[in-house]
């Protein structure tokens, strides 16, 4: 009888212990932050811009489900976290950072470093980790704000933006988590999508990405660079397409240009040590398929030897200005001083910790191979 | 003959690991690679092999007193009083450990996941579950034992998931720490094989031959080992060096840095399952005590020990709060640990070859 009584009282106060009420989240009472932007102001603030989806009644008659709207929210404070405290003084629920889709930084404050913004959700039990990072030119309270069409909610626009970017082979796949190391180990330097906006149309336009050194963002590639970047790096290597520029124009009426589409290849970066003085060197073999040229007749091989030669100087080019603005932004994004950590020990630890790319002679070695022409020839 | 109190070598080998797995291995990769660096996976195979050593002591130990367990071998080879002395301490020195574990599981569950709740009603629960369990005779604890076995199954699947994002240049070059660091790192792991001592007090009830408890604990072992070892492994390439300085539970992190598309935070569903395996730890730690409490005092059974020392786990726990107190009680069990886990079977071993002591005439030990 004891034993029973006992084990009933167990029961009882066991389910009044584990319905654990006091960490509870109720969706009701909290506001879902989705789209977070920290910039700087003048005064050196940092200046928290948010979205989060807001849920009026229906309105009149319609049995249609309302389109989910989203309001914006901006507050500034001294560092990340004090902004947002700013931001629950203005909301009538409690503020949830944890389902962030997508972090903003402005260009001002990705240029001081965005590491210390994103110390409160790295500390956060319950940090959005996977969200991704984007760099906005100009001011990220315009970017959080955009009046876009494509998508219901900003945070789902970028999201989506982001997602095709890298997708194309122009932007390269970080998140809040992937991006800490680098941003920490300082072998490597991260870089990051950049977009600026586009108000007349009401679109936020791709423009390349922000190269950073040491956690700070020091340069900027354009999209070609960026692609020839995610090809060169090993990011990425297929489906990126190239627009080639034809050295030999013939007659006014047609355009002899090329659009061509890399189909795969192989990568390496090597670092060579003589007298133990650094040099590197990226190879890449890329088999491409030709997917616009108007002039056609690929088949002649007279037009394909001078149309390979042409492709190979243009894309050389674009290989060679990527590689000089890493450098001038001293970004390793190549990640030439891992791998002298790891091959040439002792060296790295004399020498050339926290290395300078400007003084590393880098070499680009590009192959190509045509795949094919399309479905015409 | 199968008698209900005794257990099979299955049984013992996942009561062994259980035991072993506890609250220490989501932080083991933080704690050796502060002395070991990139060659953190080194030192823990080094412990294994070390941990070996031992496993030959406590065998060549059992083997001399082959229905004995640790508290009547402590009496035949010491003398009855010494030997109760000695049951005394190890009794505390379990209630210790159980408290350790108490505290660390609180301790993380609420930096974790239940920020908000109060310390007591989380301790209340994890030692309810621990009298559940270890009230019942040993042959229902191993049978437990056995069943948890499938958590670590899904640390060890779920894991390799980080390869794809993993950067072996993080490890590289092999041997960069230096040999000192690699020993230093592994000397600090052996915390995390405590619970191998707990063999001494089972080993009377397994049903086998002394070779074949070898066979099995040196599996155990191994499987400690290489468990530990790719845990760890998983992290070092995972997270960079410089990370894994800040994240004192890089396990979790790890995990947390997953996102599916149905289960979106992975770290819940697995501290939910390493709860079972902090859960099977405690439950180890009071059979221990409660066995050297009815040892000593005849008088009552073994379930009202294990009430006892739950309570006193309870109670002991509610002292330790903050981050400082939490780590000096973790540095005094890590060396009182060595002692009990290392110095004293050794000791037993050596005192017992000396006088040529072993097991006279038929003794029935129950639990």
């Amino acid at each position: 009888m004891w034993k029973t009584s006992m084990r009933f009282v167990l029961v009882i106060s066991l389910s009044v212990l584990l319905c654990g009420c006091w960490d509870q989240r109720l969706l009701k009472e909290q506001k879902l932050i989705l789209l977070l932007g920290y910039d700087l102001n003048s005064k050196g603030e940092i200046i928290t811009s948010t979205t989060y989806p807001i849920s009026k009644g229906k309105s009149g008659t319609s049995n249609a489900p309302a389109a989910p709207k989203s309001t914006i929210l901006s507050t500034s404070g001294e560092t990340a976290m004090d902004s947002l405290l700013h931001a629950d003084l203005k909301i009538s629920e409690r503020i949830d950072i944890s389902k962030a889709h997508v972090i903003l930084f402005g260009e001002k404050a990705a240029r001081k470093g965005i590491y210390p913004e994103l110390d409160h959700i790295y500390r956060n039990p319950k940090g959005a980790l996977s969200s991704k990072v984007a760099i906005i030119e100009g001011q990220v309270i315009d970017a959080v704000s955009i009046n876009q069409e494509e998508a219901d909610l900003n945070a789902q626009y970028y999201d989506e933006f982001l997602k095709s970017g890298i997708a194309t082979g122009f932007y390269t796949n970080y998140n809040v988590q992937s991006v800490r190391p680098l941003l920490l180990h300082h072998t490597k330097d991260p870089l990051l999508p950049l977009l600026k906006l586009d108000r007349k149309h009401k679109r936020a336009v791709s423009v390349g990405m922000a190269l950073f050194n040491n956690g700070k963002m020091t340069g900027k590639l354009s999209i070609p660079e960026s692609k020839m970047y995610t090809l060169l790096s090993g990011e990425q290597k297929q489906k990126i397409s190239f627009f080639v520029k034809s050295s030999h124009q013939i007659g006014k009426g047609r355009k002899n240009d090329v659009v061509v589409e890399i189909l795969g290849g192989s990568q390496k970066t090597t670092v060579e040590v003589k007298n133990k003085s650094v040099s590197a060197r990226i190879s890449a073999k890329l088999q491409y398929r030709v997917t616009e040229y108007p002039k056609d007749q690929l088949t002649d091989p007279q037009v394909m030897s001078k149309l390979t030669h042409d492709i190979k100087t243009g894309l050389m080019k674009t290989a060679e200005s990527m590689i000089s603005q890493l450098q001038m932004a001293n970004c390793d994004g190549l990640g030439l001083e891992e791998e002298l950590r790891v091959h040439h020990n002792k060296l790295w630890k004399e020498k050339y910790r926290n290395i300078n790319l400007r003084e590393v002679p880098i070499k680009a070695d590009l192959q190509f191979e045509f795949i094919n022409s399309g479905i015409i020839n | 003959m199968k008698i209900d109190t005794q257990i099979t070598k299955l049984q013992m080998f996942t009561f062994l690991i259980q035991t072993q797995i506890g609250v220490a291995f989501l932080s083991l990769p933080h704690e050796i690679h502060n002395y070991a660096k990139g060659d953190s996976w080194m030192s823990l195979l080094l412990t294994g092999v070390f941990m070996e050593l031992f496993i030959i002591f406590y065998i060549l130990l059992t083997n001399r007193f082959p229905k004995q367990h640790l508290f009547t071998i402590l009496e035949s080879v010491l003398g009855k009083i010494v030997g109760r002395c000695l049951t005394l301490i190890y009794a505390g020195y379990f209630l210790l450990t159980g408290t350790t574990i108490l505290v660390l599981f609180v301790s993380m569950l609420k930096k974790w996941m239940l920020i908000y709740t109060p310390y007591w009603v989380i301790l209340l629960l994890m030692v309810s579950i621990g009298i559940y369990i270890a009230t019942e005779n040993l042959q229902v604890i191993a049978r437990f034992s056995f069943i948890a076995t499938i958590v670590i199954l899904t640390f060890i699947v779920v894991a390799p998931i980080a390869f794809k994002d993993g950067n072996l240049h993080y490890i590289m070059p092999v041997g960069d720490a230096g040999l000192m660091n690699i020993i230093n790192g592994a000397a600090h792991a052996t915390l995390a094989w405590q619970g191998m001592e707990l063999f001494l007090l089972i080993a009377p009830f397994v049903i086998s031959t002394g070779r074949e408890k070898m066979k099995v604990f040196t599996l155990a072992n191994l499987f400690i080992t290489l468990f530990y070892a790719f845990i760890t492994f998983t992290c070092l390439i995972y997270f960079s060096g410089n990370e894994l300085v800040l994240l004192p539970q890089p396990v979790l992190y790890l995990l947390k840095s997953f996102s599916f598309t149905i289960i979106e935070r992975p770290d819940l569903v697995l501290i939910s399952f390493w709860i079972i395996l902090v859960g099977t730890s405690f439950i180890s730690y009071l059979y221990g005590a409660s066995m050297a409490g009815a040892f000593l005092f005849k008088k009552w059974p073994r379930r009202s020990y294990v009430y006892l020392s739950a309570i006193t786990c309870f109670v002991a726990a509610l002292f330790f709060n903050s981050v400082q107190e939490i780590t000096k009680l973790t540095k005094y069990v890590t060396y009182t640990g060595l002692i009990f886990l290392m110095v004293i079977p050794a000791a037993l071993l050596f005192i017992s070859f000396l006088f040529q002591k072993r097991q006279r005439g038929e003794i029935d030990v129950e639990n």
